[in-house]
């Protein structure tokens, strides 16, 4: 490394500087064009489609680009019609929803055209950012999940505009690891917002911005030492210059960071300083759990009691206990023979078991049964009591 | 108030132990004080608290604050009577480095969003919601250390008995939890995300330690450079942001150890044979990657302490001795932390060592921390530039690596599904990386990074 000679005059050196950052980009630039063109769908796995300028609000019907069929169905919900080409290793499937004015929650829900709906869908998270579906793993591979429909609504959606939704596949093989990919999804999400597109005319493509930095500051790099031979000045320290491209390339990602960081802080306080709890779980998309589990524990004794809750699905089943403490409360699939006389069954939207009033028993498809008591009760389930 | 409190008082505690052992120490500053304080304090409140449940039948804040007090005193009465050897000065500013000041406005505003983040969102991830804050509100509600046992023993336990409680990770360490248990108890009430203020407050000790630390070997710009570079990594932010994960509790532990071992290495400095202490325990504390983390530490520190002759030796016997356990847990199928080798499905998938790097280089928010790292190594050990400090902290960045990349790519979790934990597993590592890239870039830009660099008490 050739880099103990003088440090050169900065006048001069300062031309040499911004030439090689420029041509440094339209290195990278081609480059990326020939990788795209030589790969023709993108770097990334996964499947894109903008509304385009034409941008989609949710509740006003309106039909846009050939690929992304949207049409209103009711006021404030939009139901996204996405023709879907079968993923590689799909037993979960992301889907990003980009909104232009993001930061509202917007709640999601998926169904397809695939065998058998209600076994190959399960919602697994929705935010911010979008929402995570895990897919029948064979259905996905089999390639029978040809469309999927998203339906999507909120509670500012006349306000939120849908620009582009993504879904990309990802295998993983048992249910626990949902968690891991929940949490590592949402966090991830955000923290590698740096993304930016490139179209070649057919398809946005992402790219993280970080290989692009180092792209550049290399190419720069490379271009300030061709340069500095060709018009015969001093060469600068080339490991030092090296580090300093390097360094402008992290700061300009930080800079970029930092102003997402912010708008996406300004969303976090207008949608929770201050606000009631009921209503930030409601911003974060599990109020409804939590308005039920709230009223619900109200019907609970005031001592810690053992309580079994049973959830609609996989989330709000794990969630549920969350809101019971300190009640020992668990999450999971409640049956007779795991139950106790005085323990309490708390039931969210799950039409299995059902409370036979007339027996005194929640009663299960199956034909098990428990004696239970029915202690409150309303649209969205009911807590009951084990008798005996 | 009591916020306040729960924070303060385990800082104030902390850094005036650290400040009355620094006797015979040239190795220190205010920073690295205030740094290490912070997690010195944590560990001794979330021991007191355990203790105070055991002995006490329940959870005493007044006790235990009034204990953190009364260290606090005494520790700063010791300091008091060798102040002129012990005491560092309030720092005399002499002269405006408009550089230096841009930068600390930059990581104050960066932390204030944080800040922000963390006082105010209900819970983020299933984790939090799962079995870190499951403990810490169970443990409030209760007052004191109610037992968490699996959910199959839930079940057949006797309800009419005494009560116990079940989450899918009933065994992880308490140290978590109890941090966010302490700060009820000193709110008096339970706020899911205001118990969440020790990860704010965490965040700003490693800053700390970060510029204390490196200010010793680098000059003032580039020091508060690269903890301004440090302050803003985006899952580092994230983690956070959305507090409640134990990672970042790991990822400080780590780095204030892989700091502390650098400048013990360097100087064989008890005092920071302490330090690495502190860290070490918040990181095995913290959770279980953090005690596999911590073992990955102990090749850096034989090669500091050991005679290079028989360095070799005891480092073959350890591999050795590695490979022994790993052979016998494979063919006995014995149970460890949990895990089995059949769970494990021990095996080499070669097509997951490409995407375990994208996720790396590619596809996570890290800036450009490790293609520094990586180009910083490379020059070091072209020029023969690394001392013998940062290859032991180089050493046990590398086995902590290595074993990340073992489990992505010959475990279960060498899925694609599996390595969506590979950036929250790295991120345990970061710090640790930034703070050596930045001492070996320092050596590399040699004078321009020690302009201003001081011994002692340096600011």
């Amino acid at each position: 490394m050739a880099d103990t000679h003088a440090m050169p005059d900065g006048r001069r050196t300062a031309p040499l500087v911004a030439a090689a950052v420029v041509l440094a980009l339209a290195s990278v630039l081609v480059i990326i064009g020939l990788i795209g063109a030589w790969r023709g769908d993108g770097l990334v796995e996964s499947q894109s489609w903008e509304a385009g300028s034409m941008s989609v609000a949710f509740g006003s019907g309106e039909l846009e680009d050939g690929a992304l069929v949207i049409t209103g169905t009711q006021q404030n919900v939009a139901v996204v019609r996405v023709p879907m080409q079968p993923f590689d290793a799909g037993a979960y499937v992301y889907a990003d929803l980009e909104f232009e004015n993001a930061g509202r929650h917007v709640s999601v829900m998926l169904t397809w055209n695939g065998p058998s709906p209600e076994r190959s869908v399960e919602l697994i998270h929705t935010g911010v950012w979008g929402g995570l579906v895990r897919l029948d793993r064979a259905a996905a591979w089999n390639g029978e999940i040809t469309r999927l429909e998203l339906v999507a609504g909120g509670a500012d959606p006349v306000g939120v505009r849908l620009k582009r939704l993504t879904l990309s596949g990802h295998g993983a093989t048992q249910s626990m690891r949902h968690a891991v990919t929940e949490t590592t999804r949402v966090f991830n999400r955000a923290a590698s917002i740096s993304a930016i597109d490139f179209s070649d005319g057919r398809r946005p493509r992402h790219l993280q911005l970080a290989p692009l930095a180092v792209a550049v500051s290399a190419f720069a790099w490379l271009w300030f030492v061709v340069l500095g031979r060709l018009f015969g000045r001093a060469p600068a320290p080339l490991l030092p210059m090296l580090g300093g491209f390097l360094l402008i390339g992290w700061l300009l990602l930080d800079l970029r960071w930092q102003w997402e960081l912010s708008v996406h802080t300004a969303r976090v306080w207008d949608d929770y300083a201050g606000q009631p709890w009921l209503q930030r779980y409601r911003a974060m998309g599990n109020g409804d759990i939590a308005e039920f589990l709230f009223e619900a524990r109200e019907h609970l004794p005031e001592k810690p009691a053992w309580v079994v809750f049973s959830g609609d699905a996989f989330r709000t089943t794990r969630r549920g206990p969350h809101f019971l403490y300190p009640h020992s409360a668990v999450g999971g699939g409640a049956r007779p023979g795991k139950l106790q006389p005085g323990d309490f069954v708390i039931l969210f939207r799950r039409p299995n078991p059902r409370f036979d009033s007339a027996n005194g028993a929640l009663r299960w498809e199956d034909g098990a049964s428990a004696p239970a008591r029915l202690i409150w009760r309303n649209d969205a389930g009911g807590v009951y009591e084990v008798t005996e | 108030m009591g916020l306040l409190m729960a924070v303060a008082l385990p800082w104030l505690a902390g850094s005036a132990l650290l400040a009355a052992a620094a006797t015979r120490s040239d190795r220190y500053n205010v920073w690295v004080i205030a740094g290490y304080g912070l997690p010195l304090g944590l560990l001794i409140t979330v021991f007191a608290l355990r203790v105070s449940s055991a002995v006490l039948s329940g959870f005493s804040f007044a006790v235990i604050a009034g204990l953190l007090l009364l260290v606090a005193l005494v520790a700063v009465v010791v300091c008091l009577r060798q102040r002129q050897r012990v005491m560092p000065s309030v720092p005399r500013i002499q002269k405006v480095d408009w550089l230096v000041v841009v930068l600390l406005a930059v990581i104050v505003y960066r932390f204030g969003h944080l800040v922000v983040g963390a006082a105010v969102q209900p819970l983020v991830g299933a984790d939090t919601w799962w079995f870190w804050a499951s403990k810490a509100r169970v443990w409030y509600e209760t007052g004191y250390l109610a037992p968490f046992v699996p959910y199959a023993q839930w079940i057949v336990t006797d309800h009419a008995g005494t009560m116990v409680y079940a989450d899918p990770k009933p065994g992880y360490p308490a140290l978590v939890p109890l941090s966010k248990t302490w700060i009820a108890l000193a709110m008096g009430r339970w706020d899911e995300a205001l118990t969440n203020a020790m990860w704010p407050a965490l965040f700003a000790a490693l800053l700390f330690a970060f510029y204390g630390q490196l200010r010793l070997v680098a000059g003032q710009r580039y020091s508060m450079l690269l903890t301004a570079l440090l302050a803003g990594i985006p899952l580092l932010n994230m983690n956070v942001f959305g507090a409640g994960l134990a990672d970042l509790f790991v990822a400080v532990g780590f780095g204030l150890a892989a700091m502390a071992l650098y400048q013990a290495a360097r100087s064989g400095d008890r005092w920071q044979w302490w330090l690495f202490g502190i860290g070490v325990l918040l990181c095995a504390w913290a959770k279980l990657i953090g005690l596999l983390l911590v073992l990955c530490l102990v090749p850096g520190v034989a090669l500091v302490l050991l005679p290079r002759r028989i360095w070799w030796w005891l480092m073959g016997l350890g591999v050795a001795m590695i490979m022994a356990v790993a052979v016998t847990f494979v063919i006995s199928g014995i149970e460890w932390l949990g895990m089995t080798a059949d769970y494990l499905k021990l095996s080499f998938h070669g097509e997951t060592v490409l995407p375990f790097f994208r996720r790396i280089f590619v596809e996570e928010g890290w800036h450009l921390l490790w293609y520094g790292f990586l180009l910083g190594v490379v020059a070091a050990l072209w020029r023969r530039s690394m001392d013998q400090a940062a290859v032991a902290v180089g050493l046990s960045l590398v086995c902590a690596f290595a074993f990340l990349a073992f489990v992505f790519t010959s475990t279960i979790f060498a899925t694609r599904g599996g390595q969506d934990a590979v950036p929250r597993h790295l991120l345990h590592l970061a710090p640790a990386a930034l703070f050596l890239s930045a001492v070996i870039w320092s050596r590399l830009l040699g004078g321009a990074a020690k302009l201003g660099v001081q011994r002692g008490t340096a600011y």
